[in-house]
């Protein structure tokens, strides 16, 4: 029992330091919120098309070994890329998420937990994808699921959005009705 | 008691009581009312057990049954005031507290639990005191992790206070469970160890509380709703993209060929 009490109080104290550092760096290391740029989605057929089967064995079939290594080499790259491009993607949606949810004055406990299951599979899942591409393993049913992750979140965003649009948009309406007088308080 | 257990023992009640006076001097007590509240318990069963060890003995039945009680009683005040320290730091967030206190209660309740279910069946005041300090560690550990998740950065004094909270109660797990491994041979060594940590968190929290708590702004105010009609359409209009495109991809059985 006593190693064990040992272990646990290493684990809460690792957690402990971590969670004290991380509070300070991760604003500092934070994108901004207005970061609108295009959704790395759009490049989804193209790195579909590059780790399809079809396109290296066409490769292999008239380029030769040689050269479909090296492009499939190449395309590796490319995906391990865009995978990052995703991850950011999908950090500055759960920010912008989480952003919401501080300034709202209700949230909803179910859907939080289901943001923070959508970021650990997500994480989880590129964890995996980057392994097999660091092993020369195709990985296009992962690659797929993990779109599925920002996909799901996008929904919950969108939802979360126009809750708070309307609740904002209520409490200045009844702030205006006040000042006007045609709302009574009593 | 050995001398250096009486010397430890008028330094923590001196302690105390130096935490009371910042306490009240600070008007640190009217944001902390359980905290003070807390102390106030600690400092009586500090006063009371030193009555009683002298007055019944240490080894004595009735020495062992009034003292767990009252520890008990002071374990469950420290819970509240864990409870107090988190409240103050989300108290400008009223959403995100609803989840937050709720998801602190059910780990608090899950990992004492566990541990009381896990523990030795031949010690359960003791196991439920370890208990209760392991799920007390695992609740500021978990408040912790929630702020840097919400992007919530505890203000001081909060902050040193849920360390202070987090030391002492991993060192009450650590140190009865040396007690359940090594028993009689280590009780006296416990209660003066035990004396010592408390004494580190008392001048823990009396850093923390030296200064008064600024007066809070009463927490962030709502966006104006025009700015959420510029940024939801947008958003939206992107997320709608996001979708599409997804919908538009097509699965593939993955196979590699022989390069």
């Amino acid at each position: 029992m006593l190693y064990i009490a040992v272990i646990i109080f290493a684990v809460l104290l690792g957690l402990l330091l971590w969670s004290l550092r991380n509070s300070t760096t991760s604003r500092q290391g934070a994108f901004p919120l207005e970061d609108a740029g295009g959704s790395n989605l759009q490049y989804f057929p193209q790195i579909h098309q590059a780790l399809a089967i079809e396109d290296r064995r066409f490769l292999l079939a008239h380029g030769g070994a040689k050269m479909a290594r090296t492009v499939y080499r190449e395309r590796r790259g490319v995906a391990r890329d865009f995978l990052k491009a995703l991850e950011e993607e999908f950090d500055h949606l759960m920010r912008l998420a989480k952003v919401i949810a501080v300034l709202s004055p209700e949230v909803e406990t179910l859907q939080e937990f289901e943001r923070l299951r959508l970021g650990v599979i997500f994480r989880c899942q590129l964890l995996v994808i980057r392994t097999r591409l660091a092993f020369g393993a195709p990985s296009l049913p992962q690659v797929t699921a993990v779109g599925d992750r920002v996909s799901r979140l996008a929904v919950l965003m969108e939802t979360a959005m126009k809750e708070l649009g309307e609740r904002a948009a209520l409490a200045t309406e009844l702030a205006s009705a006040n000042n006007r007088g045609d709302v009574d308080f009593a | 008691m050995t001398s250096i257990d009486n010397f430890a023992w008028a330094l923590s009640v001196a302690l105390q009581c130096g935490l009371l006076g910042i306490l009240f001097y600070r008007r640190n007590r009217i944001p902390f009312p359980i905290f003070t509240t807390y102390v106030v318990a600690a400092l009586l069963q500090s006063v009371f057990e030193w009555a009683i060890y002298h007055l019944w003995g240490f080894n004595s039945k009735r020495t062992y049954n009034v003292s767990w009680t009252v520890q008990g009683i002071v374990t469950v005040l420290r819970s509240l005031a864990v409870l107090e320290v988190c409240h103050v730091v989300f108290q400008g967030y009223r959403g995100i507290w609803m989840v937050i206190s709720r998801t602190l209660s059910l780990l608090f309740v899950v990992v004492a639990s566990a541990a009381m279910l896990f523990g030795n069946p031949g010690l359960r005041i003791l196991e439920a005191d370890s208990a209760l300090g392991l799920a007390l560690a695992s609740a500021v550990v978990g408040l912790f992790l929630l702020s840097r998740y919400y992007e919530v950065t505890p203000r001081e004094p909060m902050r040193s206070m849920a360390v202070g909270f987090f030391l002492y109660s991993c060192f009450v797990m650590l140190n009865d469970s040396i007690l359940g491994t090594f028993l009689a041979s280590y009780l006296l060594l416990w209660n003066f160890l035990g004396v010592l940590a408390f004494i580190g968190s008392l001048l823990v929290w009396c850093w923390a509380l030296w200064h008064a708590l600024p007066q809070t702004e009463g927490g962030p105010d709502l966006l104006p709703a025009d700015v959420y009609r510029r940024v939801s359409p947008g958003v939206n209009l992107r997320l709608r993209a996001l979708n599409e495109r997804l919908s538009r991809f097509v699965r593939q059985p993955a196979e590699r060929p022989r390069v």
